[in-house]
Formats: C-alpha cells, structure tokens, sequence
C-alpha cells in the first residue's frame, strides 16, 4: 500500500496539470475560432416573414433537470403546436449558450432556459426569456401553461393553431 | 417581508441543494464536514463555517447584481464556465492533502502550519472557503435559482442581504444534517464496536478519497465535456 502512494501521486498530479493545460488550450482555442457573427447552430434563411423561434438554450455540460426541460418544452411544442412547427411559423431551435456567446449576450441568458423569439427573417424583434421553467418545473400543468402563453402571445394567429391539451 | 417570502427564499436554497447537479460538490462537502468523528463540537463549527461561507458568496453577489455593479447574465455565465472547471482540479488537490498525500513539506505552509496537518487534524477553518467555492461553482440548476428566481425575488421586496441570506443558509441545510447524521452515525458505530479512532481515520480517508472522485468528475465532465448523459 504505502509503494502504492507515491505512484497514485504521481499519476493524479500528472492529471491535474494535464487537466489545468488542457483547459487553458480549450479557451484559447475557442476565442481564437469563435464566430464573428455569433449565430452558431441558428438556422438562416431569406424568409422574411415574421414567426416564432422557441430557443433551447444550454450550457455544454447538460444536467439531468435541464434535460428534463428540454424534453418538456418540446413535448408541449409537438403537443399543442404541431401544426405550427411543421408550416414553419415556429422554429425550434437548440443552442449552447457557453459556444454561442452573441446569442447568450442577445437574451441575457443567466442558465439553460427557454426563449420565445419573435423573429423578421433573422432579426429578433421581441422576445422573453422564461427563467421561471425552473420553480415550475415539478408542476407539468403551470409548466405548461407559463410556455404555452408565453408562445401563444408572440405567435402570428394563434388562436388558428390552439388545440390539443394545456 | 412576510414569513412566506422567506420560505420562499429558504425553500429556494433547499431546491438547489437537493437538485441532482451539485451532487459532487455536496459529497465533499458532507464528507468533509462529517469527518471529524467523536468531535460534535468541530462538526458543529465545521459546518457553520461552510454555511457561513455559501452565505457570504450569495450575499456579496446579490449585492453587486442588486447594485447594478454587474449584470446577471454575465456574472452567471462567466461563473458557470469558469469555476466549474477551476473546481475538478482543486478538489483532487485537497483531496490529496487530505490524504496527506501532499501538504506536509515547507514549501506548502498555510496560516502559520503545515496545511495537511491542519486539515488532518480537522482543518474546521477550510469549511469558509469550501462554502465559497462551492457556491461560486454555479451549475444550471443552481444558476436558474438564484440569478433566475432569488434574485428577482430579492428585488421585488428589496431585500438585497437578508433573501440571500435565506436562500444560502437553504443550501447549506441539506449538507449539513447529512454531514451530522454521518458524523453521530460513525460515532456510535465506532463506540458500540470500541473502534472510534480506528472508524475516524477510515472517514477521513473516505472525505478525501471522496473530494478526489468528485475532482476527477468534475474534470471529465467540464474540462473534458464527458457528460455522463445528463
């Protein structure tokens, strides 16, 4: 055991200084090829008609509870606004926010969250961030309820596509 | 400020806690607090230090996002990116030194004693700074709570001290009745077996053993971004 700990010393030491190195490489790497214009996994296209752009914004690490957001946001998306989705008035989009540093700037994002955009082609004309996601989390109907009227209120003709269960 | 206010608060800080992504800083924590078997007292200031500690980051940065000094979002993220990723390595090397692996030499004097002698004997002062660190260390669950949900409350009641107080105090809780049941737990296994220091020095190798797994965790998945599917 004791010829033991000098080697696991060595060895976690050695860890540690790798480690440290290669997270000082990681950032100068990432702040020499980050994007100019910031727009990272966004989709663009020409279209310049207003819709919606519901966000996921995460950091690179993806814990359980955000995870758990995420698949919530999108079963009530695919739930209540189907229709939406697939004729293209609302966008799902998914981003790091650690990688996509513009667009966390954009949206002031303070953690993973969910963002509801109201969008002209690529520019963002209004939005609202909806950090309440994490005290609501435990609660499916006002999870619901708070993401449903939040997209509801920026969606163009809403009410053609309510349906389904809150 | 009404009570329902503060056990909002309160009840925020416990959330966070008990939530799955500061699991690893939590461990240490209980591991490092409990560790002092046979010693109520040292637990006791142990973990009021820790607790002292959490409260204190939450305050102070309360005050400056409350202040205006800084925004949220940038504080937040800037925390989340950087200190997850100072913690892994700074958890192996405490864990080392609580295994007195390293800190005993010259070179590695703290406070006017060698820094694993002091942790080895107990080290109740580290608990500050531990509580710091680990608050600091912002996950998203803990960063969606207080820069999402406490600080917005802090500011609707214009309580910029006492709601963080609150809150930190809540995050500190769950920590610290683990940390005393494992302390009084290991107590009495100890006494009824007539093995109290022998169980001692098995829990304080368990608190650095642990403090390295959790370094270890953190390193793969923040440094390394090996996230364990969530």
């Amino acid at each position: 055991m004791e010829r033991l700990e000098p080697i696991v010393k060595n060895i976690l030491l050695a860890f540690v200084l790798v480690t440290v190195g290669f997270a000082l490489g990681k950032h100068s790497v990432r702040s020499a090829s980050a994007a100019p214009d910031g727009t990272g996994t966004v989709p663009r296209e020409a279209d310049a008609r207003v819709k919606l752009r519901v966000y996921y914004l995460h950091a690179t690490f993806r814990c359980v509870t955000c995870n758990t957001i995420e698949k919530m946001t999108r079963e009530l998306m695919d739930k209540q606004f189907g229709d939406a989705l697939a004729d293209g008035r609302i966008e799902w989009v998914e981003a790091d926010f650690q990688e996509n540093e513009a667009l966390a700037k954009q949206f002031e994002v303070i953690s993973s969250c969910v963002v509801v955009a109201k969008m002209r082609g690529e520019t963002v004309l209004d939005y609202q961030r909806l950090d309440e996601v994490w005290t609501l989390l435990n609660d499916v109907a006002k999870f619901n309820t708070y993401v449903s009227d939040a997209i509801r209120a920026y969606l163009p003709d809403a009410d053609a596509v309510e349906g389904g269960t809150p | 400020m009404t009570w329902v206010v503060l056990g909002s608060a309160l009840w925020l800080g416990v959330l966070t806690a008990i939530s799955p992504c500061p699991l690893g800083t939590n461990i240490a924590a209980i591991s490092f607090i409990g560790r002092q078997v046979g010693h109520r007292r040292g637990v006791l200031e142990a973990g009021l230090l820790y607790t002292a500690g959490r409260v204190l980051a939450y305050v102070v940065l309360g005050m400056l996002v409350m202040a205006g000094l800084m925004a949220s979002g940038d504080l937040s993220r800037f925390l989340q990116k950087y200190l997850n990723e100072i913690l892994g390595p700074v958890l192996i090397v405490l864990g080392m030194v609580l295994l007195g692996m390293i800190g005993s030499g010259a070179s590695l004097n703290l406070a006017g004693g060698k820094l694993q002698a002091r942790a080895a004997k107990g080290g109740v002062l580290f608990s500050l700074p531990l509580g710091v660190l680990f608050a600091l260390s912002f996950c998203p669950v803990s960063a969606g709570l207080y820069f999402g949900a406490l600080i917005p409350l802090s500011l609707k009641h214009g309580s910029r001290v006492l709601l963080p107080l609150v809150y930190g105090g809540g995050t500190a809780l769950p920590v610290i009745v683990f940390a005393f049941i494992i302390a009084f737990a290991s107590e009495c296994l100890g006494k009824a077996f007539n093995r109290l220091s022998q169980v001692e020095i098995w829990i304080r190798r368990a608190a650095g053993l642990l403090f390295i797994v959790a370094g270890l965790y953190y390193c793969l998945t923040h440094i390394y971004g090996l996230s364990p599917g969530g």
